[in-house]
């Protein structure tokens, strides 16, 4: 994966040197999506096979998962050019074939997908995003797509991901030390499905 | 699991020479760099050692001052707090607002949020007043755990570093106010990664004036000066001099 880390000057920042991305997100795994391609290689039969829509993808982790694991094919979405276009790059370092991969920068809340499986990382951590976003998935779900969301449950997700409202913690993940870093204050990861 | 909450301060950075400013009435903090209180940094970094411990299941960062002061909090949210609020007052937080005055906000702000922990920086850089936290504790009418140098909830104790050596003390009961000393932890530094997550984290504000009425401890800055400056040294030819003004000179040997 192309990432930055602890190794490299923009981890570290220094306003003297300002960085030539604002928030380059997609340069980093982030804990609800490792924590799906976690869930996915202990359970490969849910995406082998499927078509599998990797929303608000970032870097790509989870879907490159899903892609390894048997999908048959990944389209990688998210609003951002650079993260479709760093997703695309990752792919390819991971030599996943063309005919596997589909790229799409473009908001796709409230869209009809041809997703069997939608995975879905981080996607509560804008509060003001989140209640959108959660609906959107239900309505997908209940079109009988498989809706995986991972968060390491931060503030602004407890509301969205509750029992009550038909979402269930399928599996937790200590988070590894290099994530833990990147994320202070976390320390573990979930994976949730959404029921319809 | 505890609910957090921690008091930061934005002071001028610690590194920076300070200026009076021409009316001798205060320090000019035009074009200075400022920073989070070293204090309140070490603060924040025990509430977030607590989340990570699963001890703490959210923390709260709040400040008091300008607009500014949401740069601070920003740092602490990348830390790894939870959340944020911001008490806004034009009043000049290194002298006009006193501890009273912070104190008095603080507790207002606990009253609501019903915090079993509340961590301060055992003082500010700025005023060096060194008592927000016990006069918070006396608001709240809590224990206060004053300049600990060790927190263990699960034991109910502190230790305190003193000039004999160092002590534990057993509180009885959270709710408490914990002052954080120089050598409770060593604070993380904010990374892209957090600063950039840190940004999307919630922040509320609310106006001083809302919160508590009567700000004001009765003290007034009547003068800030510089301290005198250092008379130059001399050179001495040799030993024999050295020797002769340490003893009839300085009167030391």
């Amino acid at each position: 994966m192309h990432l930055i880390g602890p190794s490299d000057p923009l981890y570290h920042p220094d306003p003297s040197k300002p960085s030539p991305f604002t928030d380059p997100f997609w340069a980093f795994v982030w804990p609800g999506s490792w924590g799906i391609a976690e869930h996915l290689r202990r359970n490969p039969a849910l995406v082998q096979g499927k078509i599998v829509l990797d929303f608000a993808a970032g870097c790509g982790v989870s879907g490159i998962a899903a892609a390894q694991l048997g999908a048959k094919h990944v389209c990688f979405n998210d609003i951002d050019e650079v993260s479709v276009a760093a997703c695309s790059m990752n792919a390819a370092l991971n030599d996943l074939p063309e005919e596997q991969v589909g790229l799409e920068a473009r908001d796709l809340v409230g869209a009809k997908t041809n997703a069997q499986v939608i995975l879905a990382g981080d996607v509560c951590y804008e509060a003001e995003l989140a209640a959108s976003v959660m609906g959107w998935l239900r309505e997908e779900a209940r079109r009988g797509v498989l809706v995986l969301v991972g968060d390491p449950g931060r503030w602004s997700s407890k509301p969205h991901l509750a029992g009550e409202l038909g979402v269930e913690e399928k599996a937790r993940f200590p988070l590894p030390a290099a994530l833990k870093d990147d994320n202070s204050g976390l320390v573990e990861t979930s994976v949730f499905q959404v029921r319809p | 699991m505890s609910r957090v909450m921690v008091g930061v301060k934005r002071v001028v950075d610690y590194a920076v020479k300070v200026r009076v400013a021409s009316d001798k009435k205060a320090v000019d903090l035009a074009n200075v760099k400022m920073s989070m209180n070293p204090f309140c940094e070490i603060a924040v970094e025990e509430a977030v050692r607590l989340k990570e411990a699963k001890k703490a299941s959210e923390i709260i960062a709040v400040s008091i001052g300008p607009k500014q002061a949401q740069e601070t909090l920003r740092t602490a949210l990348a830390m790894g707090c939870d959340r944020a609020i911001h008490i806004t007052t034009d009043l000049r937080t290194d002298q006009e607002l006193g501890p009273k005055g912070v104190a008095k906000l603080l507790a207002a702000v606990a009253e609501k949020e019903s915090p079993d922990v509340v961590i301060v920086g055992k003082q500010a850089i700025d005023g060096d007043m060194g008592c927000t936290g016990s006069m918070l504790a006396a608001y709240m009418d809590v224990p206060q755990c004053t300049f600990a140098a060790k927190i263990d909830l699960d034991a109910k104790t502190v230790e305190r570093e003193t000039d004999a050596g160092t002590e534990v003390v057993s509180f009885p009961s959270l709710p408490a106010v914990f002052t954080a000393d120089l050598r409770l932890n060593e604070p993380r530094y904010a990374t892209l990664p957090n600063i950039m997550k840190a940004k999307k984290k919630k922040m509320d504000t609310i106006a001083a004036a809302d919160l508590v009425a009567d700000l004001t401890d009765g003290n007034t800055v009547l003068e800030v000066f510089e301290p005198a400056p250092r008379a130059a040294g001399v050179l001495v030819d040799d030993v024999d001099a050295l020797v002769d003004k340490l003893k009839n000179e300085a009167a030391v040997i």
